[in-house]
C-alpha cells in the first residue's frame, strides 16, 4: 500500500510568551495510506491539530521529517508549500469557513481558480457537489444554508481539485449527531468509492469505528490502534 | 462598571483615540467659530464707532436732550419734566448698561442785557446766562479767573469765551444788567465778567461744542444758578436745559448691541411722551448697520461650518458603530451572564459621557486655539501673524459646546440601543437582506437630494441676475443656496454609491474569464460586501468633494476680489502730484476783473503747468518700472445722437505695457498686440467696444474727441472690452430703486500725440514696485509732496484680507479643509484596519487553501482601489462640478461692489494635489500595515480564531 505521508521523528516545540517551551509533539512516527481514512484522535490539547497542520504544510516542525509523496516538505520554501496546498491538498476546517460573499457553487469553484484549473470547471464543481450529496441549493449563499449543508460545501471545496489528500480538522464538532453521521458517511463514501485519501482529527470516540487507521494522541505521543 | 468601561476603552485604544479626536474636533470647531465671530465683531464694532467719529467729528456714542421753557406750555409742567429728565439722564448709562464717559449738563436763561440799569431794552443785545457742568475741570484761563459760587458785591460772576469777548466787546471787570432776569426786588440781576476761558485740551471730548461757538454764553457757578433760578414747583424764571450723555465704548461688546438698541427705542418713546424740544442720538444708525454686518458674518461663518460639523457627527457615528460591531461578542457574553439591555445601554452611556467629557476638556481649549488661528488667516491655507484678537469664551460658545457633547452622547446611545436590540437572528437576517434593496435606496436618496440641489441651483440662478444688480451690505449668503450645493453633493454621492456595485459587477462580468484568484476574490468582496462598505464609499466621496468645494469657494472669493482690486488699480502705485500752475493767479485775475465790472474771456486764458521731474521716480530704489499715464475723465465724443462722455487715457505704449497689470485672458488676443498697433500709428487710438456696439464705429474709422482744453481726431486701431483701470459699466440706482446700467466709454491714445494737442497737463504716474511700496511714503514725506491721487494696491489688498468677512471665511474654510483631511485619513485607516482584522479568519482560510502572501496582498490592495481610491477620485470630480455650478452664485455674497471683470471659478491644482498626497500617504500607510499584518499572520492562529 502506498504511503501518501510518512513522518520521521517529528517534533514540535512552542515557545510561550513568558519564555517557557511547550513540547507538543514528541518524536511522532506515522504513515498515511492512500485511499484510506486515517483518524487522529485525542483530547483537546493533545496536539492533534498541531500535527495535522504540519502534515498539511500549514506549519513548520521543530525537528524531524515529513515526506509527502516521497518529497520532504519540512524544509520547503513558503512558495512551494503554497503550491503544494493549492494543488495537492484539500482542507476542511472545524468552523466551516466558507467565504461569505460567494455562494456555494462559487465557493467550491474558487478552489479550482486557486489551483489554476481552467478546464471544465463547471463539470468538476457539479460533480464534487454531487459527491457530497448537494444537488439543490447550490447557488445559495452560505448564510442561507444549514450547518450540515455548509459542511458539505466545505468538503466539496476540499475535493473538487482532486487533491492527493484531504485534511479534516474536527469536521463534525459543530454538528448535531444525525448530521455528523451523514458527514461521516460522505467521508467513508469518498475513500471507499472515490479513492480519496482523508486524514481526520477528532475527539469523538464514536467515529473511530469508521477509520481504517486510528492514531491516538496523548501528551504529544502516539498510542496506535488498528 | 466604570472600571469595566475604562478597561474596554483602553483595549481598543486606537478606536477610542479616533473617537476622542472626533469629539474634540467637533467641539473645537464650534467653540472656535463662535468665539472668533464674537471677537471679530467686537473689534469691528469699535472700529465702526471710531470711523463715525473720524468721518463726522462727532463722538459716536452720545445722546443729546434739550428741553425749553420758552415754548407755549405751562412752565410748571416743563419744570417738572426737567426734574424727570434729570433723573432719566442720570440713569441712562446704567439703563444702557454702558459705562459713563461723561455727562454734561447745561441750563441757560436767554435774556436781553443792558449796560446800565436804567437803559432801555432794545432787543439788540442778547445773552445766555448759563452754567456748564464741570467746566472748571476742562478749561484754562486766557485772562482773569474762575467765578465765585456766591454773589460778589451783589453781582453774579461769569466767565466767557474769547469769541464772546469779541462779540459783545467785553473786558474783564465789565458789568452787565440782565433785563429779563429780575431779583426779589424786581431789579435786573447784575453780572460781572471775571475770566476768559479756553479749552485746556483740544482733544477733550467735553467740548462737544467748541468755545469758539460759545459767543452767546456767559457761564456762572452751577450751584448758584440752581439756587437762584431753578424751582421745579413754581419756576420764576424761564430756563432751558441741555444734557449730553457720552458713553464709554472702549470695551463695548457686540452682544450689548441688542440691548442698547432696545433701550434707545424705549428712551425715544419716553422722550416723545415728555415732548422735549430737541433729542438726538448719534449711534442708532451705526449700531443698526453694525447689526446687519453682525448677522451677515455670524450667518456666513456658521453656514460654512455646518457641513463640516455634520461630517464630524457622521464620523463619530461611524467610529461608534465600528466599535460596537467589534464588541458584539462581548455584549452577547454579558447578556448571557444576565446583563439586561438596560445594563448594556448604561455601559455605553458611561462611555459616551467619558468621550464627551474628554471632548469638552480638550475641545474648548482647542477652540480657543482655533480662534487664534482664524484671526491670523490671511487667505486660504495661509496664515500671517496679526495683532491678537481679544478672545473671550462666551456663554454662547459654552452652550454650543455642551450641545455638541450631548449630540455625541445621543449618537452613542442611539447606536447602543440599536445594537443591543439585535439578536443573532436579526443580525443574520440583515446580512441576507438583498443588496438590490440597498441599491434602490441609494438611487432614491440620490435623486431626491440631487433634485433638490439642482432645483435650488436654477432658482438661484434666476435670482442671481437680480442680485448682481445691487451689491450692497444686505446681500448675505442665502442659506438655501448653500444648502442646495450640499444637497447636490450628497445626492451625487448617493448615486455613485448606488451605481458602484452595478458598475463593478459589469466590469467583473466582462472579464469573468480573465480574473485571477486575487482579483476574483476582491471583486466578490466589494460587490457583495457589507453595508459598512457602502458607507465608507459615501463617506469618502462626501469628505473629498466637500474639501474641494470649500477650497474652491475660498480661493474664488479671494482671487476674485484681489483680481478686481488689481484690475481697477492696475498698478502697484498710482500717483498724481499737485502740479504747480498759474491756476490761482488766473482765479484772482478773473475775480478781480469781475469786481471791476470787466468782461473776461475765460477760454482765452491758458493755464500753464510746471511738470515735476518724472525721473525722480525712475531713480527711486524700490521702483521696477514707472510710466506716465494721462487721464481725462470728461472728454466728449460727438456721435450722431449728440455727445458722449468719455475717459481719455494717454500712454507710452512700451512703458505702459511693462508697468500695468492686466490679465491676458480678458481680451481675445494678448493686449500687447493692441499696444503694438497703437504704437505703429502715432495718431491711432484704442477705443472701448461699446463704441462699436452702440455707435457703429469700425476699425480704421476716424473718431473725434475734445474738451475745452484740446481736441483730437484719430484712427481707431483696436476695440477692447477691458483695459487697465477701465470700468465698462457702472450701475446706478435711481430714486425709485431701479438699477440702471450705464456704459462707460474709453479712448486710449499715444501720450505724445495728446500732449501735442492738450499741452503738458498733469498726468498720473503708475509704478510697478520691485517689492514693497513702503519707499513711496518716505519719498513723499521727505520731499513734501502733496498727492491728489494716491493709490497703493498692496494696502488695498491688505485691507481686503483684514476684512472680517474675508478673514472669517478664509479661516473657517481653511480649518474645515484641514479637519476634513484629518477625518478622512483617520476614518479611512480605521475602516481598513478593522476590516482586515475582522477578516483574519477568512485570510487564514485563503492562505490555508494555498493563496500566497503576495496574492492576499494583491487582493486587499485591489479592494482598496475599489473602495477607497476610486471614491476619492470621484469625490474630486464631484467637488469640481459643484464648484463650477455653485461658487459663482455664492460669490455674490462677497462682492463688495460691482463685478467689473468676469468671474473665474478657481480650482487650484495645488489643493487637489494636497488631497491626493494625503490620500496617497494614507494608502501607503495602509499598505504597509496590511503587509505587516499578512506577514505576521500565522495561519494556524487565524484558523484557531474561528474555532472558538
Amino acid at each position: 500500500m502506498a504511503h501518501i505521508i510518512k513522518t520521521n521523528e517529528l517534533n514540535k516545540i512552542f515557545t510561550l510568551p513568558n519564555g517557557d517551551s511547550l513540547h507538543v509533539l514528541k518524536n511522532i512516527n506515522m504513515v498515511v495510506d492512500q485511499g484510506k481514512l486515517t483518524i487522529l484522535r485525542g483530547r483537546s490539547g493533545s496536539g492533534k491539530t498541531t500535527l495535522m497542520n504540519i502534515l498539511a504544510a500549514l506549519d513548520f516542525a521543530s525537528s524531524g521529517e515529513v515526506l509527502f509523496d516521497n518529497v520532504k516538505i519540512t524544509q520547503m520554501s513558503e512558495r512551494k508549500r503554497c503550491l503544494l496546498r493549492r494543488e495537492k491538498i484539500g482542507f476542511i476546517f472545524q468552523s466551516v469557513a466558507l467565504i461569505p460573499t460567494m455562494n456555494a457553487y462559487e465557493n467550491v469553484e474558487y478552489m479550482l481558480r486557486l489551483a489554476g484549473i481552467r478546464k471544465n470547471r463547471k463539470g468538476l464543481v457539479i460533480e464534487a457537489l454531487r459527491m457530497v450529496g448537494l444537488g439543490a441549493r447550490i447557488y445559495h449563499m452560505p448564510q442561507e444554508l444549514s450547518g450540515g449543508e455548509q459542511q458539505r460545501v466545505a468538503i466539496a471545496r476540499a475535493i473538487v481539485h482532486k487533491p492527493k489528500i484531504v485534511f479534516a480538522d474536527e469536521p463534525t464538532a459543530e454538528l448535531d449527531t444525525n448530521t455528523a453521521i451523514q458527514i461521516m458517511k460522505i467521508f467513508k463514501n469518498l475513500t471507499d468509492k472515490e479513492g480519496v485519501t482523508i486524514v481526520m482529527a477528532t475527539h469523538d470516540v464514536g467515529i473511530m469505528e469508521i477509520g481504517d487507521r486510528v492514531y491516538e494522541l496523548e501528551d504529544g505521543g502516539f498510542i496506535e490502534r488498528e | 462598571m466604570l472600571v469595566y468601561v475604562i478597561r474596554k476603552i483602553w483595549n481598543k485604544k486606537w478606536i477610542a483615540i479616533s473617537l476622542i479626536i472626533g469629539n474634540v474636533l467637533l467641539i473645537g470647531m464650534i467653540v472656535g467659530n463662535i468665539v472668533y465671530s464674537n471677537a471679530v465683531l467686537n473689534r469691528v464694532l469699535v472700529r465702526d464707532l471710531n470711523n463715525y467719529m473720524t468721518e463726522t467729528g462727532i463722538y459716536p456714542l452720545q445722546n443729546r436732550i434739550e428741553i425749553r421753557m420758552d415754548r407755549i406750555r405751562s412752565d410748571r409742567s416743563v419744570a417738572r419734566k426737567v426734574k424727570q429728565l434729570e433723573q432719566i439722564v442720570a440713569n441712562l448709562p446704567q439703563s444702557m448698561e454702558l459705562d459713563e464717559r461723561m455727562i454734561i449738563s447745561s441750563y441757560f436763561i436767554r435774556t436781553n442785557y443792558l449796560f446800565s440799569p436804567d437803559d432801555k431794552e432794545d432787543g439788540a443785545y442778547v445773552l445766555d446766562l448759563a452754567f456748564l457742568s464741570d467746566i472748571e475741570d476742562h478749561s484754562t484761563f486766557m485772562s482773569g479767573n474762575m467765578y465765585s459760587n456766591q454773589l460778589v458785591d451783589g453781582a453774579i460772576e461769569v466767565i466767557v469765551s474769547r469769541s464772546a469777548m469779541i462779540q459783545h466787546d467785553l473786558m474783564i471787570g465789565k458789568e452787565l444788567y440782565l433785563a429779563d432776569v429780575l431779583n426779589e426786588d424786581g431789579d435786573p440781576y447784575k453780572i460781572r465778567i471775571v475770566g476768559v476761558f479756553q479749552n485746556s485740551n483740544e482733544q477733550d471730548l467735553y467740548w462737544v461744542e467748541s468755545p469758539d461757538s460759545m459767543s452767546r454764553q456767559f457761564y456762572m457757578d452751577e450751584e448758584l444758578f440752581k439756587s437762584l433760578f431753578v424751582d421745579y414747583e413754581n419756576p420764576q424764571q424761564k430756563w432751558n436745559s441741555v444734557w449730553y450723555v457720552l458713553y464709554d465704548y472702549s470695551n463695548i461688546k457686540s452682544d450689548q448691541v441688542d440691548h442698547i438698541l432696545t433701550t434707545l427705542e424705549d428712551l425715544s418713546e419716553t422722550i416723545k411722551k415728555i415732548d422735549v424740544y430737541h433729542y438726538v442720538e448719534h449711534f442708532g444708525q451705526t449700531l443698526k448697520d453694525f447689526q446687519v454686518k453682525q448677522h451677515k458674518l455670524e450667518n456666513i461663518l456658521f453656514l460654512l461650518e455646518v457641513p463640516i460639523l455634520i461630517l464630524l457627527l457622521i464620523f463619530i457615528y461611524m467610529v461608534n458603530n465600528q466599535m460596537m460591531l467589534l464588541e458584539r461578542g462581548d455584549i452577547a457574553v454579558l447578556k448571557s451572564r444576565g446583563a439586561s439591555n438596560g445594563h448594556i445601554i448604561l455601559i455605553y452611556l458611561i462611555q459616551g459621557l467619558i468621550m464627551a467629557s474628554i471632548g469638552l476638556l480638550l475641545g474648548i481649549p482647542l477652540g480657543l486655539l482655533i480662534c487664534y488661528a482664524l484671526g491670523n488667516a490671511n487667505a486660504f491655507l495661509e496664515f500671517v501673524s496679526r495683532s491678537s484678537l481679544e478672545i473671550e469664551l462666551t456663554k454662547g460658545a459654552l452652550y454650543s459646546a455642551l450641545l455638541c457633547g450631548l449630540s455625541s452622547i445621543i449618537i452613542c446611545l442611539g447606536l447602543a440601543f440599536i445594537h443591543t436590540r439585535e439578536t443573532i437572528v436579526s443580525h443574520k437576517r440583515k446580512l441576507n437582506r438583498s443588496s438590490r434593496g440597498s441599491i434602490i435606496r441609494s438611487f432614491v436618496m440620490g435623486f431626491v437630494f440631487l433634485g433638490i440641489g439642482i432645483y435650488g441651483l436654477y432658482s438661484f440662478r434666476i435670482q442671481a441676475n437680480a442680485l448682481m444688480q445691487v451689491a450692497d451690505l444686505d446681500t448675505s449668503l442665502d442659506p438655501l443656496l448653500f444648502l442646495s450645493s450640499i444637497f447636490f453633493i450628497i445626492g451625487a454621492a448617493f448615486i455613485v454609491q448606488g451605481i458602484f456595485p452595478i458598475l463593478l459587477r459589469l466590469i467583473y462580468q466582462l472579464g469573468i474569464k480573465l480574473w485571477g484568484p486575487s482579483s476574483y476574490a476582491s471583486f466578490q468582496q466589494v460587490i457583495k460586501g457589507s453595508a459598512n462598505q457602502g458607507f465608507i464609499i459615501l463617506f469618502l466621496i462626501l469628505t473629498v468633494s466637500l474639501g474641494i468645494y470649500s477650497a474652491s469657494i475660498a480661493r474664488t472669493i479671494n482671487e476674485n476680489e484681489e483680481n478686481r482690486l488689481v484690475y481697477s488699480t492696475s498698478s502697484d502705485l498710482v500717483l498724481k502730484e499737485k502740479w504747480e500752475s498759474n491756476e490761482d493767479s488766473i482765479e484772482i485775475y478773473i475775480t478781480t476783473m469781475r469786481e471791476l465790472g470787466q468782461n473776461v474771456n475765460e477760454s482765452s486764458l491758458d493755464v500753464y503747468y510746471v511738470e515735476p521731474d518724472f525721473n525722480r521716480y525712475l531713480q527711486l530704489e524700490g521702483v521696477d518700472k514707472a510710466t506716465k499715464v494721462f487721464v481725462n475723465n470728461n472728454v466728449q465724443v460727438s456721435v450722431d445722437k449728440g455727445r458722449v462722455n468719455t475717459k481719455l487715457m494717454g500712454i507710452d505704449t512700451k512703458d505702459f505695457g511693462e508697468t500695468a497689470y492686466f490679465k491676458t485672458n480678458l481680451l481675445d488676443k494678448h493686449w500687447y498686440h493692441y499696444l503694438n498697433d497703437l504704437a505703429k500709428d502715432e495718431n491711432g487710438v484704442i477705443v472701448s467696444s461699446n463704441f462699436k456696439e452702440k455707435y457703429g464705429y469700425k476699425l480704421g474709422d476716424i473718431i473725434s474727441y475734445q474738451d475745452h482744453n484740446g481736441s483730437g481726431r484719430s484712427t481707431i486701431t483696436g476695440f477692447v472690452d477691458y483695459w487697465p483701470s477701465y470700468q465698462p459699466i457702472i450701475k446706478e440706482q435711481d430714486g425709485d430703486g431701479v438699477v440702471k446700467e450705464i456704459d462707460q466709454f474709453l479712448i486710449v491714445a499715444n501720450l505724445s500725440k495728446l500732449q501735442a494737442s492738450w499741452g503738458i497737463m498733469p498726468y498720473e504716474v503708475w509704478i510697478k514696485a520691485k517689492d514693497s511700496t513702503g519707499f513711496i511714503y518716505d519719498f513723499a514725506r521727505d520731499n513734501n509732496i502733496e498727492y491728489q491721487v494716491f493709490e497703493d494696491l498692496s494696502s488695498k489688498i491688505i485691507n481686503k484680507n483684514n476684512d472680517p468677512f474675508f478673514q472669517g471665511t478664509n479661516g473657517v474654510l481653511t480649518l474645515g479643509f484641514i479637519v476634513i483631511l484629518l477625518v478622512c485619513a483617520v476614518g479611512f485607516l480605521i475602516f481598513w484596519i478593522l476590516s482586515i482584522l475582522s477578516r483574519s479568519l477568512q485570510i487564514g482560510v485563503f492562505r490555508a487553501m494555498g493563496m500566497s502572501k503576495l496574492e492576499v496582498f494583491r487582493m486587499l490592495i485591489q479592494e482598496q482601489l475599489f473602495l477607497s481610491v476610486i471614491p476619492i477620485l470621484i469625490g474630486l470630480i464631484i467637488g469640481n462640478i459643484v464648484s463650477k455650478l455653485y461658487v459663482p452664485l455664492i460669490q455674490i455674497a462677497y462682492t463688495t461692489s460691482e463685478q467689473i471683470i468676469p468671474l473665474e471659478v478657481i480650482n487650484l491644482q495645488e489643493d487637489r494635489i494636497r488631497i491626493l498626497m494625503i490620500v496617497g500617504v494614507m494608502i501607503v500607510l495602509c499598505m504597509l500595515l496590511i503587509g505587516k499584518l499578512i506577514s505576521n499572520l500565522k495561519i494556524t492562529h487565524a484558523l484557531k480564531l474561528g474555532e472558538d
